[in-house]
């Protein structure tokens, strides 16, 4: 079994106003592959109801940074009342959202993820060993880079919401 | 231990309420699986007289190999199925609505002849086979990334014919 460490909690973001769902999906989509994580979409719901389009993703995607190492991070997408909006930006008409979206990022920080370690209990006692005393410093430089990524994501996701506010 | 001879793709899921034309989706997915050159199999087909209920189950290979085959997996329940006429783009069209769950997974089955599993010395052998040759990351790897991916095509499909906001896809 693979140790895994939560490193950040419940990181949200909320906007309500003008935007572009599908864009925002898309900047997702982008910033995970071009930071070389893999995809895992794991929820994707869609309801069309009258006050509009109520829209739900549940995103885990994970990059293994070594054998031993791997950044999980775990994106929960809510939006509520959904529309579309024609809005007129230098006088052209662009067709646009409206409507919340929550935002919530958590990141995970697993080591021994493939289980090499833990096949014995002698393994597992070695295991804790190296890890506590001889490859602590690396693993927390390991540990902040997560965190980093994390907060490079967020940034980025706030930066495309204010975007619409102007 | 012996050695598994399948390996799981996780599953993927789709839920939706709206409008679709369900006769047109059905055709959409089963033209993937020969596009793919999977061969299909219908598992399941449910729907009680006068209910509006469906439940789907299909299920395809492929022979990557012939030690390797890929298993692509749809589950399709579709609740509330009601006839609906549509006027797009000035056009009169006949569509259905309904609440719908979608999933979509696989399997890699390794030794799918099962040439190894026929006596005890040849199980052995696979097992070593699998565990100091037919390395985890890189060899299976590179199955599982492409199984992967080719699950996520199918996918990335059915999300574009529902014509979701989330259809787009970077990879």
């Amino acid at each position: 079994m693979a140790e895994k460490k939560i490193v950040v909690e419940n990181l949200k973001i909320e906007y309500e106003g003008l935007f572009s769902i599908a864009e925002l999906y898309k900047l997702i989509d982008r910033w995970f592959k071009d930071q070389g994580y893999d995809k895992k979409e794991i929820k994707n719901i869609e309801q069309v109801g009258h006050e509009g389009k109520y829209i739900e993703l549940e995103l885990v995607p994970w990059r293994n940074v070594s054998d031993y190492v791997k950044y999980e991070i775990k994106l929960r997408l809510f939006a509520r009342n959904v529309k579309e909006v024609d809005v007129e930006k230098d006088g052209v008409k662009v067709k646009l959202n409206q409507g919340k979206v929550l935002i919530i990022i958590d990141g995970y920080f697993t080591t021994d993820h493939e289980g090499r370690w833990e096949s014995r209990p002698t393994m597992f006692f070695w295991r804790t060993i190296l890890d506590k005393y001889f490859y602590r410093g690396p693993l927390v430089k390991l540990e902040s880079g997560l965190v980093e990524e994390i907060s490079n994501l967020h940034t980025t996701l706030k930066a495309f919401l204010n975007l619409y506010r102007y | 231990m012996p050695k598994p001879t399948e390996v799981p793709i996780p599953r993927e899921k789709i839920q939706y309420i709206g409008t679709f034309n369900f006769d047109e989706l059905y055709k959409k997915m089963q033209a993937w699986y020969a596009e793919k050159e999977y061969k299909f199999h219908e598992k399941a087909y449910k729907q009680k007289p006068g209910a509006s209920d469906i439940e789907l189950e299909w299920e395809g290979y492929r022979n990557e190999t012939s030690y390797v085959r890929f298993w692509v997996n749809i589950y399709v329940h579709i609740f509330d199925l009601q006839d609906v006429e549509i006027i797009q783009e000035g056009v009169k069209k006949k569509m259905n609505k309904a609440r719908m769950q979608i999933e979509v997974w696989g399997r890699i089955q390794l030794d799918w002849q099962e040439e190894f599993a026929k006596t005890r010395f040849f199980r052995r052998l696979r097992d070593f086979f699998h565990t100091f040759v037919f390395s985890e990351t890189k060899d299976l790897g590179l199955y599982w990334d492409k199984l992967y991916y080719h699950i996520y095509g199918l996918h990335t499909s059915i999300k574009d014919y529902l014509d979701l906001q989330t259809k787009y896809t970077a990879y």
